[in-house]
């Protein structure tokens, strides 16, 4: 079961990641990054890193990729510029820095042995495992509880501030 | 936890003052009635910081005076510490504020066309973070409570959204701010990453551990101290410093120049003295180096200036780096010079340099511009302003009877002690620049003869707050024995860790 929701997941994911550069609309390209982070999101609940799974989904997938779309929205789509890009000088550069990566990832799941989590079932429900809800919970409402109570004063600084500073009559 | 209150949120209860300020004005500036708005908020404002400064000076005396330590409550953990050294800092940073507030109801009235209610409450916040950050031991605290900080002052920065000038100044300082605050993540990642530990005292605990300096370790420190840089204003990291200081409210860049200076060399203290004195070879050494640029490129930069904020700008670069020569030099057992000169470098640097900022304010209220060239004749159409800028520029000159003075002796004094005795040097033949330009200004305020005479109505609040100013600056420099004594409380900071 974890191996063929993983494959599901892992395939998923890095069909829309192709999808997303070969999409001729930047909107699509974005549109299926989301699916692309969506997928890695449940790759890291099946490492059990439940709160890395959550910032992903609220974070990437909702919070950044809004910012994604709003640049996008505010960019004429209708009329393309059609300027030649000035940029091919990356292309070759481009090929080497990722064919090395593909290179160091596949020595490196060449060597590595796979992790504890993946061939003992999901230990996430073990309260102590660092990355699991109640651990971060935990943290931040003991340790951390100050620091975590600042950033509210923190937040509604930035709205004031925004407010203040955008809004054109007050 | 003991049940008792006083001793749950006592250590804190500056800090819950000043929140509760902080949201009480916001709120009344929503529903109080439009023509009383400007004086009940003010007034409100100016008590409630004066409550604050007077919490600070409960809790110093309860520390001082209880032969046990102060106990935190356990809610605070390690977040915090509030030790005599930080309530020092704490009741400068409020009666910087203070000194703020009473400068600013004219400015803001003549310059402002939106968003006037909300300007004390977020002065208070900026108080709130300044205060937080002196007593911060946790980077996480540290970094919470900077960005609280900075958020205020990019904000007030571009307050004038009219003004083109201050819109720009606020996005590069915003941007410049936001990098900087990058780089500094990246250092305290890193050092979480090689002493699994976010609170400095653990931090100590696994650098002394790990034995001979990591490189990693070291690479985490340059980090941090280039991010608190940045804070600072200290070369090489200063170039929003000149961009916002020119063009944003100057009450504003009174507070901005004072308030962040404090707290950021509180953090700096903390920071090394506590997490990282295994390595005080290698950050000594560092932090000489950034005090050495300061002071050269602060005061050459300042000379040809022709927009008296600018000069000031360039000229508070080089006094923060008059006061990180205290911090690289070494901390003594008997008759500590190097606490007790920064901190009373610090007191007499919120005096003389909002002082200053105070009377570029009334100068810009009765309608001439900031530069240079408009002061002339200041001595004839108001001998008031021209005096007291004239006492204020000394001061930062270092020249008796004023207190520039004492706190640059105690802090070259210092340096010697340690042996950074060419860093002293430096510092003295910067101080001996700084004159040239600080006079160049009384130079045009008394020998040159004003194009148009101008009058000046300024209101009882800011001469209020420049007469404060002028007393403290000549107060302590006549008299400094009480303030290098107090100062000396800042000690035990090395001690008591």
């Amino acid at each position: 079961m974890d191996y063929f929701l993983f494959s599901v997941a892992a395939i998923i994911a890095v069909v829309s990641a192709v999808l997303v550069i070969v999409q001729r609309n930047p909107m699509h390209s974005a549109l299926y990054l989301i699916i692309t982070l969506l997928c890695i999101a449940v790759l890291y609940l099946q490492l059990s890193a439940q709160f890395v799974a959550a910032v992903q989904v609220i974070v990437y997938a909702g919070a950044i990729m809004v910012l994604f779309l709003f640049v996008l929205m505010l960019l004429d789509q209708e009329n393309p510029i059609d300027t030649p890009s000035t940029l091919r000088y990356q292309n070759p550069v481009a090929a080497v820095m990722g064919l090395l990566l593909l290179v160091e990832l596949l020595f490196l799941s060449a060597r590595a042995q796979p992790p504890a989590v993946l061939t003992s079932g999901a230990p996430g429900s073990s309260p102590g495992f660092p990355g699991s809800v109640e651990s971060v919970a935990e943290s931040m409402f003991t340790r951390y509880l100050f620091p975590f109570e600042l950033t509210s004063v923190l937040l509604l600084i930035g709205m004031v501030g925004v407010i203040v500073l955008a809004k054109r009559k007050l | 936890m003991s049940g008792d209150f006083g001793s749950v949120i006592g250590p804190v209860a500056p800090e819950i003052i000043l929140c509760v300020l902080g949201l009480l004005l916001l709120v009344a500036g929503m529903f109080l009635p439009a023509h009383r708005k400007a004086t009940i908020i003010f007034w409100t404002c100016l008590v409630g910081l004066g409550t604050a400064l007077c919490s600070c000076v409960m809790v110093l005396a309860a520390i001082a005076l209880s032969p046990e330590p102060l106990q935190m409550p356990n809610w605070l953990g390690a977040t915090l510490r509030v030790d005599e050294f930080a309530l020092v800092l704490k009741i400068l940073i409020n009666l910087a504020t203070i000194l703020t507030i009473l400068i600013s109801p004219e400015y803001i009235q003549h310059r402002l066309t939106a968003g006037r209610s909300e300007y004390f409450p977020l002065v208070v916040f900026a108080a709130l973070g300044m205060t937080l950050l002196v007593s911060a031991t946790d980077l996480i605290t540290i970094y919470v409570a900077m960005e609280l900080t900075s958020l205020v002052s990019y904000v007030l920065v571009g307050y004038m959204k009219r003004d083109p000038k201050s819109t720009e100044a606020g996005m590069k300082y915003f941007l410049v701010g936001a990098a900087s605050s990058a780089i500094m993540l990246y250092g305290m990642s890193l050092t979480y990453g090689m002493t699994g530990a976010t609170d400095l005292a653990s931090i100590r605990r696994a650098i002394a551990e790990l034995g001979s300096p990591e490189p990693m370790v070291l690479v985490g420190l340059i980090l941090m101290v280039a991010g608190f840089g940045f804070k600072l204003a200290a070369a090489p990291f200063h170039m929003w410093a000149p961009e916002a200081y020119e063009g944003g409210p100057t009450p504003i860049v009174a507070l901005i120049s004072v308030g962040p200076k404090m707290a950021g060399i509180a953090v700096l203290l903390h920071v090394l003295e506590i997490g990282f004195p295994e390595i005080r070879d290698h950050w000594s050494a560092l932090i000489a180096a950034i005090a050495a640029i300061s002071m050269v490129l602060g005061n050459l930069t300042a000379i040809p200036q022709k927009n008296i904020k600018r000069m000031l700008a360039y000229s508070s670069i080089g006094q923060i780096g008059y006061i990180l020569i205290g911090v690289a030099s070494l901390p003594q057992s008997m008759n500590d010079w190097r606490t007790s000169g920064i901190i009373v470098y610090l007191l007499v640097y919120a005096f003389m340099n909002i002082g200053a900022f105070a009377v570029v304010t009334a100068v810009s209220n009765a309608g001439l511009s900031d530069d240079i060239e408009d002061y002339r004749g200041l001595a004839q159409s108001s001998p008031l302003l021209a005096v007291a800028l004239l006492v204020f520029l000394a001061s930062l000159a270092g020249l008796p009877p004023t207190a520039g003075l004492w706190g640059k002796a105690l802090i070259f004094g210092a340096a010697i002690y340690s042996g950074f005795t060419w860093l002293a040097v430096v510092g003295v033949a910067c101080s001996v620049v700084s004159v040239f330009y600080y006079f160049n200004v009384v130079r045009v305020m008394f020998f040159l003869k004003a194009t148009t005479p101008h009058t000046f109505r300024n209101t009882h609040l800011l001469t209020a707050g420049i007469i404060i100013a002028i007393t403290g600056t000549l107060f302590i420099g006549v008299y400094p024995e009480p303030f290098i004594a107090m100062a000396r409380v800042g000690q035990d900071i090395v001690a008591a860790r």
